[in-house]
Parts: C-alpha cells; structure tokens; sequence
C-alpha cells in the first residue's frame, strides 16, 4: 500500500494529538504516516521538501498566521496551493475562512467540529477537489500546446520555403567551390574563395536568425504578463509573418505614435496574432493585402451597452484587416467556439481563435471580429491600458458634446447601432431620419433631399446598395451633400479595398465625443 | 561551332538567382535573369532564351500564371520549374501543378545541381 503522509501544522502540542487521535481509525484502509510542524517555519521547510497527501493546517501559529502560509505556497495557475489543504482554527470567523478558500485551501474545519469522520471526509474531499484543479490546468496547458503546435505546423510550411532557398545557395557555393579547387588547383586566387564563403556566411546567418525567432515563438512558457509596447511585439512577430504569408499577400504595419503600454503576456499575444495572421492568409489563396494596425482608444459607455462584459475605460486596440473571401454570419458566430474550423479535415484543429480569444480574456481584453462575405474580415483587440493615477474618465458628459439643430440621415442596418446613434444626435439637438438600408435612406434623400444636411452611412450594409452606392446615387441629384462614411474595417483597409471611398470617415466603435464632434466639424465646413 | 544556348532564371530571391547564374555559366551556358514573371515574361521577347528555369512562388506575376502565358506564346520554350514550397495551404503540390501545366520538369529546392546538370542537358539536346 502506497503510503499516505499527512502534516499537522498547529503550535500547540495537546491540538496535534487531537488531531492524530481522530486521524488514527483503524478501519480506514490507508497506510497513514503523521508529520508534525510546530511552526510556520517549520512547515515552510517540511512543505518545501515533501510532498503531502493532505495538511492540516492551523490558522494561529506562534510566528506568522496560516494565511500568510498560504499564500507561500499558492499557485496562481492552478488557483490551489501546491498540496491539497485543510486549514483548522478554534474560533470561528467567515472572513478567515474565505481567506483561505481565496489562498488556495480546500476546506475549512472548525476544531469544536473536529470528528473522525469529519476528518476523513476532509480528506476526501480536498484530494478530489485538488485533482480536479490540477487535471483543469493540465487540460489547458494541453490546449494551449495545441494551438502553439498547429500554428507551428502552418508556419513550417512559409519558413521551409525561405530554408530550401537558403540551402540552394550554400549548396550552389559550396558545389562551386569544390569545382574550382579541384579544376584551378595551380592557380587558386584567395578572393574567389572568399567570396564564396561571405555569401555561404550570409545565407547562414540568415538561416540562423529564422531559426532563432521561430525557437523564441515555441518554447514552452507559462503566461507572464508583463508592461508591453504592442508595437515593439507587433513588429518582432511581424518578421516571422511577412515569412509566413505568401508572396502574393502584401502585408503593411500602421502603428500609432505614443501608443500606450499594456500589461500582457508578448508571447501569447504574438501567437495570437501569428493565428491570425494565418487564418487571413488561408483566406487570401489567391493574393491581398493583410494590415495590422495599432490605436489608443476609449471604450465608453455607449460602447460598454452594445457589448457584455467589457468594461469601460481606456484601451489599446490592434486591428488585424484582410482582404480575403470574409465570412458568412452563421462563420462569425461560432469562429471563437473551441474546434470550430472551416477548414478542410488535417488543416486546422479549431483550436486557434479559441484560445486567442481565452488568452484576451484573461488579460482583461475584448475581441470583435467583422467580416463581409467576399470583401475581407477586421479582427479588433482591445488591451486594458495600465492604469495611471491621472487617467482620463471613460463615461463622457453629453451636455459638453458639440450639438447643433441640423438635420441628419443615419443609415445603418445593425438596428443596435443605429438606434444608440439616433438617440445620441437626438440628445444633442439635431433633427435625425433614419434608414436600415441604403435602398430606404434613397428614398428619403429623394423625398426630403434638401433638408437633410448629413448623410452618415454605413459603408456595408447588406441589400442590393451599400454606402458607396448609395452616395453615388444621391451625388447624381444633389451634388452638394455632405457625407460621413462608417465601418468596422478601418480606413487603411478600407483604402485598400475601395480606393474610390474618398470623403469623411469615422471607425466604428466610435466614441460619443468623436462622433459629435466630427458632425459638428462637417457642418461647420459646410456652412463656411 | 555549336552556340551556347541560353537559359533565362527566373526567382524573386537574388541570393538564388546569382548562385543558379554563376553555376550555369559554368556549364556553359548563356544566362539572363529576372527577378519576377512580368520582368521574365518581358525578357524572353528580347533575349530568345531556349530554356527558362522559374521559380513558382513569387511577387506580382507568380510562377504558376508564368508558366501557363510561357506555354501559351512561346510553346517552343524549354520550362523548368522550381519551388521551395511543395505544398500550398490547401495541400496541392506545386510541382505537380508546374508539371501539369506543362513545365517539361520541376524540381525542389533546395536544387541538386547534379539533377538540374542532367535535366538541362536532356532539354538542350546536347
């Protein structure tokens, strides 16, 4: 029988051989072997070199309290301590023992309480919970490995590809070499051969820096949040990438001045942008362009409405825009559920954007993504800035808005958007139509064209006319009118794509304050 | 006596292209390269190549859209494609394709220069 150690930490001796009175059933089918520590120290030092099946684990001790034990010994991957623990005290007291529960501790026995049988169900229970703790955190660092090693794979693929060319020139070199020491044996000339062996240097060293980027992305790390420059990260990750990406995808960076730090993993967040980057070129088979860029933004609390679970305040955003074949709505609304791929059998695990998605969750973050069958898909990240003591409010005042009593024409066929854009202007005083499609907002601009001082249109809406469209068709009869283009693609991408959108532009989510003083500003250059 | 004939190379990395260059200079040939499929498509109007050795994964003009206008202006033109890659992200090979398309051979990089030894000696009729 495989010996089962306990450790009793408790300073009083007469509580220790309680304990071990209640422990000491002879009918229990286990080969016991009781510990002793008197002292936290003690217990600091026994704990250290030993591995228990169960503690004991008194909350007073002559030296240090058994919290601040705890907490030694608390695992913040697992959420447990690193054995199963049962803490024990005297008196009663709830904030103790949700203090323990929080540092990791199983159970909770009060010692007027104390049985045999309530001793053994303790370590029953803490056992069973601690493994459930522990195979939870084995499961996700199995997932997490799966992702590293499926991105692995797709990557192998762009990097073998820039290898067989390295290899061809070492090759090419080294046959030439050969050649001419054997033919011109009589007259070697040492600047030849030097040549040669610079650009076999070259290639090398060339082979030697993919390699060591590509060894930084797969070892095997815990997370580490940390004070990260996503530009700094982006721009590390965006060598492997460009390494990556078929020669037919041109792939840019934009990344905002001053952009500000954030407290993340850079290792998760490389992956999760390598994933992504992946997915858009498996969408671009037969070429495009791939745009990442970066932003400070604040999410308000109109923002915070639309979305559950994202809380105001400020945010770095990085946005990922390709120009592949997009995604149909039923894709979108499965893309971040584990093993969902749309992939064909072997190509994908499904895993990826499940864990990118995981991975921004824990680190405080949101994601969105958009897409548009046959245009493209934006995947938007926003990262919690770190905080500072003089940070500026998310939730914005309305009154100190820019208003004015002009009238507007929204058109926007997400009702949500639409109906929170309306009731902002409204707020501010302007006169607001609305249309939930382009066909709809003609209409009115014919019905009603010249009182309607600004059309502010989604650029994709679904339905036989888009924004672009549909601006066309109103420039025809009214030459004049003002217009200020939304979306989810930002305008970089957005250029990419449809070089002939040329007017105001606002990206969506956009910010109360931003939107109403964008109006504002169209107007008054209207009026000038 | 017998003319030396030319073979244009056509890849996007110049490491590759000097290297494969200076190699068929070597054998005795007439060497041209380009550094994609519209500049290679360009040269062949001006320099006649007899054999074209091209790459097929590259910028602008790749080589697998090269191939196919090669084949359909210029059907006298020995083809050898070359790729670093075997397979794409759906899994098809690109050697295959180049061959199916009517490249007259394809080969993996990274190159045996013995294979491409024998290969251009076969399409040069020596």
């Amino acid at each position: 029988m495989e010996p089962f150690d306990i450790l009793i930490v408790d300073g009083s001796k007469t509580d220790r051989e309680a304990i071990k009175r209640h422990l000491a059933n002879p009918s229990r089918a286990r080969d016991l072997r009781i510990h002793e520590a008197e002292t936290g120290a003690d217990a600091r030092q026994k704990l250290d070199a030993n591995n228990y099946k169960c503690v004991f684990l008194e909350y007073r001790l002559p030296d240090m309290d058994g919290i601040t034990l705890l907490k030694m010994f608390y695992d913040a991957e697992t959420y447990v301590a690193r054995c199963p623990i049962v803490m024990i005290t005297g008196q009663g007291n709830e904030a103790v023992m949700m203090d323990a529960l929080r540092w990791g501790a199983q159970d909770y026995i009060l010692k007027q309480h104390m049985s045999q049988d309530a001793l053994e169900i303790a370590i029953t229970k803490v056992q069973e919970l601690f493994d459930i703790k522990v195979s939870r955190k084995n499961a996700q660092d199995q997932l997490h490995n799966m992702r590293r090693m499926e991105a692995v794979g797709k990557l192998t693929s762009g990097i073998a590809h820039d290898f067989n060319n390295l290899l061809t020139v070492t090759l090419g070199n080294t046959y030439l070499l050969g050649k001419y020491i054997e033919e011109e044996k009589e007259k070697i000339d040492p600047e030849y051969i030097l040549k040669k062996v610079r650009s076999i240097e070259t290639v090398s060293k060339n082979g030697a820096d993919l390699i060591r980027r590509l060894m930084i992305y797969t070892r095997q790390r815990r997370l580490k949040q940390e004070e990260v420059n996503l530009n700094a990260c982006i721009r590390e990750t965006f060598v492997i990438l460009k390494r990556t990406l078929s020669e037919n995808i041109v792939s840019e960076l934009a990344l905002a001045d001053e952009l500000w730090p954030v407290n993340v993993d850079a290792a998760e967040f490389s992956s999760a942008l390598i994933n992504m980057a992946i997915n858009a070129r498996d969408a671009m088979l037969g070429g495009g362009k791939l745009i990442i860029e970066t932003s400070n933004v604040v999410l308000d609390a109109t923002y915070v409405r639309r979305h559950a679970g994202v809380t105001p305040g400020l945010y770095v955003m990085t946005v990922i825009s390709d120009t592949g074949h997009g995604m149909s709505h039923e894709t979108i609304q499965h893309i971040f559920e584990p093993f969902f791929t749309t992939k064909p059998i072997g190509e994908g695990t499904g895993l990826g954007l499940s864990m990118v998605y995981g991975f921004i969750k824990q680190s405080g973050g949101h994601i969105t993504v958009y897409s548009e069958e046959g245009a493209g898909t934006v995947f938007k990240i926003y990262l919690p800035k770190i905080r500072s003591g003089t940070e500026e409010n998310a939730e914005e005042d309305d009154s100190r808005l820019p208003s004015g009593q002009e009238t507007v024409l929204i058109a926007e066929n997400d009702s949500d958007i639409r109906g929170v854009t309306v009731a902002l202007l409204e707020r501010l005083g302007y006169r607001v139509l609305e249309a939930e499609s382009g066909r709809v907002a003609l209409e009115l601009l014919r019905l009603e064209g010249n009182k309607i001082n600004l059309l502010f249109t989604d650029i994709f809406m679904s339905g036989d006319m888009n924004g672009v469209d549909l601006v066309k068709q109103v420039r025809s009869f009214n030459p004049d009118m003002r217009v200020l283009y939304t979306s989810g693609y930002s305008k970089i991408a957005l250029s990419e794509r449809d070089k002939y959108i040329n007017g105001e532009f606002i990206g969506k989510p956009y910010r109360n304050k931003a939107l109403a003083t964008k109006i504002r500003e169209i107007l008054d250059r209207a009026r000038e | 006596m017998q003319t030396k004939k030319r073979i244009l190379v056509i890849d996007d990395d110049e490491f590759v292209r000097a290297i494969l260059c200076e190699v068929l200079e070597q054998w005795h040939y007439e060497v041209f390269s380009a550094r994609n499929g519209q500049h290679g498509i360009e040269m062949i109007e001006t320099k006649k190549p007899d054999i074209v050795i091209t790459d097929i994964i590259m910028p602008e003009k790749e080589g697998i859209e090269t191939i196919l206008e090669i084949r359909k202006k210029y059907p006298g033109i020995k083809l050898v494609a070359i790729s670093g890659s075997d397979r794409g992200a759906s899994n098809i090979n690109y050697l295959d394709i180049a061959r199916n398309l009517g490249a007259n051979n394809a080969l993996q990089k990274p190159i045996d220069l013995d294979a491409l030894k024998i290969v251009l000696k076969d399409l040069s009729g020596a």
